[in-house]
């Protein structure tokens, strides 16, 4: 990671030590904690409010670039309020833009919609790895609480998809719920032995034990570089509340989806 | 860490706990399956926990055809069966490296405060570290704290004919530094998790338990799975059986619809 003055340093990784039985390495961890702040307003509306917290009635967690992407081409617009950003550490190799507003940025930023200040939409395309999900997550919600669901968006590799038929067409969209949710998923279930890691199973196994409404949709692709099929696969979200009434009106939302894919291929190696 | 499902009982006064460690083989886990499948228990809470990575999935057992759509199964569930004063902890995921001592203390700490009778952790070790005296006979060895010697010392010589776990110093370390139990100091489990952390501590704190291990290398272990969850019912006696020198019999055993496509999706044999 690279400081202010642009000196290297670097951090002790727990990735080096191969040994299985941790006797040794207790002392080794140095992952780095995720931290939320939020905006001095928004302080201002938290320290006011009774149980310190922001309040909403839908939480949207997009993880990665395929979700993040469908997010932003179909629900946020440029006026929307950002409330705070939740920092979970970058890689050497991470390059943002100065106003970490792009969308290849390793950012995760809060929302909230002006048109529908109920809903609060996390754009996470920052990477938090499985050790740090579990602090995250907690970070999220000991902030926001919401009082009806939790919508969660993610993408996987159709390679990590386990099957008995091989005809499938991607990208399609699977889900997985907590057991409180009310309503009735849009796709099916994700089927047997199939699981899914890290972020979105960090949140989605923090609202079933705490009782909160829930849903994971994941969508498999077969690509693995954004694709403007792979980000439509979550249209059917949008025929479904709470989506429904909250979609942008865009008549160019073809050129908008190919602009992102364009964004985000253009540091795509392959043909270099 | 312990988190309860609404209705769940407040202590599990007399009943016996079994804990899976995560080791090679995942012969502790695929135990559990099996014994939670069979025994249809029933889930009466979580191990919501920052040491366990995060992982969900639908419903891996197929008990009651009603269930399986869209129940979420957490990394770490405890299950539970009244008529066999049992509690079984099914853990999906690997402990974070560098968590093993924090996740042991909670454990410890739940134990105590849910005052359980006594507690068995399934685990199995490297065949490749058996010595010489351990390479003839059977592969399966148990060893208990003072505590729960002293009480079925004698059946477990006499009735079962088990074979306790051989003491052996390891040759690299004889005086560990972390070492606090001059009684677990002999004990050697390579590839066996957490097994002999908790096991020195339970020593250390006066709590009934036994470890039940089988010697394997990874590959396909769920004969290895069905021997170890017989033996432990020889013990525990939750399901009658009529030949109890058959220690492989899968008719007993009802094999969970999570175990489906252990080596990947079906594949196209005509390439071949």
């Amino acid at each position: 990671m690279a400081t202010f003055f642009g000196e290297i340093v670097t951090f002790p990784s727990r990735a080096v030590d191969e040994e299985e039985d941790d006797d040794d390495v207790d002392q080794v961890t140095a992952i780095c904690q995720p931290v939320l702040r939020w905006c001095p307003e928004i302080r201002l509306e938290i320290s006011k409010s009774p149980d310190k917290t922001i309040s909403c009635k839908t939480l949207i967690v997009a993880v990665g670039p395929v979700a993040t992407g469908f997010i932003e081409s179909y629900v946020l617009s440029k006026d929307d309020d950002t409330l705070g950003v939740v920092v979970s550490g970058m890689k050497q190799t991470d390059g943002n833009s100065f106003s970490q507003t792009m969308h290849t940025d390793k950012s995760c930023f809060i929302y909230r919609l002006r048109q529908h200040r109920d809903i609060v939409v996390c754009q996470c395309n920052s990477k938090v790895s499985a050790e740090q999900a579990f602090i995250w997550t907690q970070q999220v919600f000991s902030n926001i609480k919401q009082s009806s669901q939790v919508i969660i968006l993610s993408s996987l590799q159709v390679t990590e998809y386990k099957s008995h038929s091989r005809n499938h067409t991607t990208p399609f969209l699977n889900c997985l719920c907590s057991s409180t949710l009310k309503t009735k998923p849009v796709c099916p279930y994700l089927s047997q032995p199939n699981t899914v890691a890290d972020l979105p199973a960090a949140i989605l196994n923090y609202c079933q034990v705490y009782g909160i409404a829930a849903v994971l949709y994941v969508t498999y692709s077969d690509t693995a570089y954004l694709e403007v099929a792979s980000m439509k696969s979550f249209l059917p979200l949008l025929d479904v509340q709470p989506l429904k009434d909250i979609v942008k009106i865009n008549s160019n939302i073809d050129f908008t989806l190919k602009k992102l894919v364009e964004l985000n291929t253009s540091q795509n190696p392959l043909y270099l | 860490m312990y988190v309860g499902c609404p209705g769940s009982p407040d202590d599990f006064k007399g009943c016996t706990l079994i804990l899976p460690a995560v080791s090679v083989g995942n012969i502790g886990q695929l135990s559990v399956d099996l014994l939670v499948t069979t025994l249809e228990l029933v889930k009466v809470g979580y191990i919501h926990s920052e040491c366990v990575l995060p992982v969900c999935g639908n419903d891996p057992f197929n008990t009651d055809k009603k269930r399986t759509e869209g129940n979420l199964a957490t990394s770490t569930e405890v299950y539970f069966s009244a008529a066999n004063n049992l509690v079984v902890v099914q853990q999906r995921a690997p402990l974070v490296k560098g968590k093993h001592a924090d996740y042991c203390n909670g454990l410890i700490d739940w134990i105590t405060s849910f005052q359980f009778d006594k507690v068995i952790m399934l685990t199995s070790s490297h065949a490749y570290e058996r010595l010489d005296s351990q390479l003839q006979g059977s592969s399966f060895r148990y060893i208990a704290t003072p505590k729960l010697e002293k009480i079925i010392g004698d059946q477990m010589k006499d009735e079962l004919k088990w074979c306790r776990l051989e003491n052996r110093d390891s040759t690299w370390c004889n005086e560990h530094k972390n070492e606090t139990s001059k009684i677990s100091s002999g004990v050697f489990i390579p590839g066996g998790g957490i097994a002999k952390r908790l096991y020195t501590q339970c020593c250390n704190k006066d709590i009934s338990m036994a470890v039940l291990l089988v010697f394997c290398s990874e590959g396909d272990n769920i004969s290895d799975a069905l021997s170890l969850t017989t033996y432990l019912n020889h013990w525990l006696k939750v399901i009658p059986t009529k030949d109890p020198s058959d220690v492989t019999s899968s008719r007993v055993w009802q094999i969970p619809k999570s175990w489906s496509l252990l080596f990947g999706s079906t594949f196209d044999k005509s390439i071949y």
